[in-house]
């Protein structure tokens, strides 16, 4: 079994299109949560998103590329691209067949789905478009990554919602553990401005005509987030021999489901997966100095994870720092758990919390050591960063801050 | 609970419920009736389309039993009238 590195990052949000930008203004507490631009808005209930601004796909892509890749994997490309960069790691033949590729993908591309049906629905056409099929499938963001980098290992996209990122990255972090691969390239990516999305998003009734406020008194629901980011993972003995940049560890990964019902969350299996991963760290709760919370921000949400996190974590529930970065990259839904595992790596190497931005006033229901609206200095060993999906799909990584390897 | 509105109303929820419209106390929460916040949804959905109307997040959150449904509903229904839209 080998400890986990993580030695390379890469980021496309609503914060930013590289990890510079997207750490300035993490731990500045600066919500990207703006007008939407995408869709027309104006038969919405809601007009608020966390898109990524000035975004021009033919600044990274060739005209096939951009023909082929739908939003969503242009942008699990191009945060592999940084990640990989980052990582200072070539694609050798040896190391082609002996590298994963695990990329979390809720939606897939809606976009390019959406845009087919309307030409069939609407515009009364007959045929679609032969590549709405390879764009839109859920999986082109792992299968273009592989083709950008000649990777021939084991590769594929997990679904699970909301927690897709997070079970990607933590089966890829047991792929490392156990030394089935030498190198793994994981996160998530997701693009869910459509019109359709948006609509059905409507339905659900979750998403707040104001800003996202997680652990707020008047928080209203969840702001949408479309992006993706990456992260590069070898073992610890081999990043070490190459003399590579470490940014911390990944040490656990704690997984469980609800069974009780398809939206609503529960208090135990979020709990359950939160156990799970300190216990797959080997560490004891008093160890966690930070959790990046699932906090969507919706009523329901933020009061049981507050509850699941008081149930786990006892007494030391008054003293772990808690934030949801949600508030400012919004709720990036199968990029969710990569975009929030950059900024919990962050968080531990730089010795910074960042905060739930647009706190206004605390809820008793969620009485919980946060960090609001700035960033907050602290030195923690251990972190958490949670994914608790729709469908009752949890899952929950464990990180070390380099420091502990004496960095 | 005898008009038009309310009959329709207790239509939805029983169809949504799958259970006899009879059985179903307006007075009672929908807690109390076994209706979640997914069926809560889908009675709102069924609403919108039956009446024609748009409900608006934190009007959908404040209803907690049928009756106050019926009520809220009689009562923008008559406003729409009035207004003659």
């Amino acid at each position: 079994m080998s400890r986990v590195a993580i030695t390379g990052l890469g980021v496309v949000c609503a914060l930013g299109k590289n990890v510079s930008e997207f750490r300035e203004r993490l731990f500045a507490g600066r919500s990207a949560i703006l007008p939407i631009t995408g869709v027309d808005t104006s038969s919405l209930r809601f007009r608020q998103g966390a898109e990524v601004q000035d975004f021009n796909p033919s600044e990274y892509f060739d005209n096939t590329q951009r023909e082929l890749l739908d939003r969503f994997a242009q942008f699990s490309v191009l945060a592999a691209r940084q990640a990989m960069a980052d990582a200072g790691i070539t694609i050798t033949p040896d190391l082609a067949p002996r590298t994963a590729v695990i990329v979390g993908a809720s939606m897939g591309g809606k976009s390019t789905e959406d845009g087919g049906y309307q030409e069939l629905y609407l515009h009364r056409r007959t045929r679609l478009h032969p590549l709405i099929i390879p764009r839109s499938m859920a999986n082109a963001g792992a299968s273009n990554i592989c083709m950008e980098f000649g990777i021939t290992g084991p590769a594929m996209a997990i679904s699970t919602a909301c927690s897709s990122a997070n079970h990607a990255m933590g089966l890829a972090f047991a792929m490392v553990r156990s030394g089935q691969v030498d190198v793994a390239i994981t996160g998530g990516s997701e693009a869910p401005f459509s019109y359709g999305m948006l609509k059905a998003w409507e339905a659900m009734r979750v998403v707040s005509p104001d800003t996202c406020r997680p652990f707020s008194s008047d928080r209203s629901g969840l702001i949408l987030g479309e992006g993706g980011a990456i992260l590069v993972l070898e073992p610890l003995e081999r990043a070490r021999e190459r003399g590579a940049n470490i940014y911390g560890e990944i040490i656990g990964f704690g997984m469980s489901s609800d069974a009780q019902h398809i939206t609503r969350p529960c208090l135990a299996g979020p709990a359950q997966a939160m156990k799970n991963a300190m216990a797959d760290a080997a560490i004891e709760p008093a160890a966690v100095g930070y959790i990046n919370a699932h906090g969507t921000g919706t009523e329901t949400n933020d009061r049981v994870e507050t509850q699941a996190i008081r149930a786990v974590f006892a007494r030391h529930a008054d003293r772990v720092l808690v934030s949801s970065t949600k508030s400012m990259h919004g709720h990036a839904l199968g990029a969710a758990g990569a975009i929030e595992g950059v900024a919990t790596v962050l968080a531990l190497r730089e010795r910074m919390i960042p905060p739930t931005a647009n706190f206004t006033s605390p809820d008793p229901e969620c009485n919980l050591n946060l960090v609001v609206n700035k960033g907050q200095p602290a030195e923690v060993e251990c972190a958490l960063s949670n994914s608790f999906a729709f469908g009752g799909l949890n899952a929950v990584l464990a990180f070390r801050a380099p420091a502990a390897l004496g960095l | 609970m005898d008009s038009e509105v309310a009959t329709k109303v207790l239509a939805i929820v029983a169809s949504v419920k799958r259970v006899d419209p009879a059985t179903i106390s307006p007075d009672a929460a929908f807690e109390e009736l076994g209706i979640d916040s997914l069926d809560r949804l889908n009675i709102l959905f069924e609403l919108e389309n039956t009446f024609n109307i748009d409900v608006p997040d934190d009007e959908a959150r404040a209803v907690v039993t049928v009756k106050d449904m019926i009520e809220r509903l009689e009562s923008y229904l008559q406003r729409r009238t009035a207004q003659g839209a």
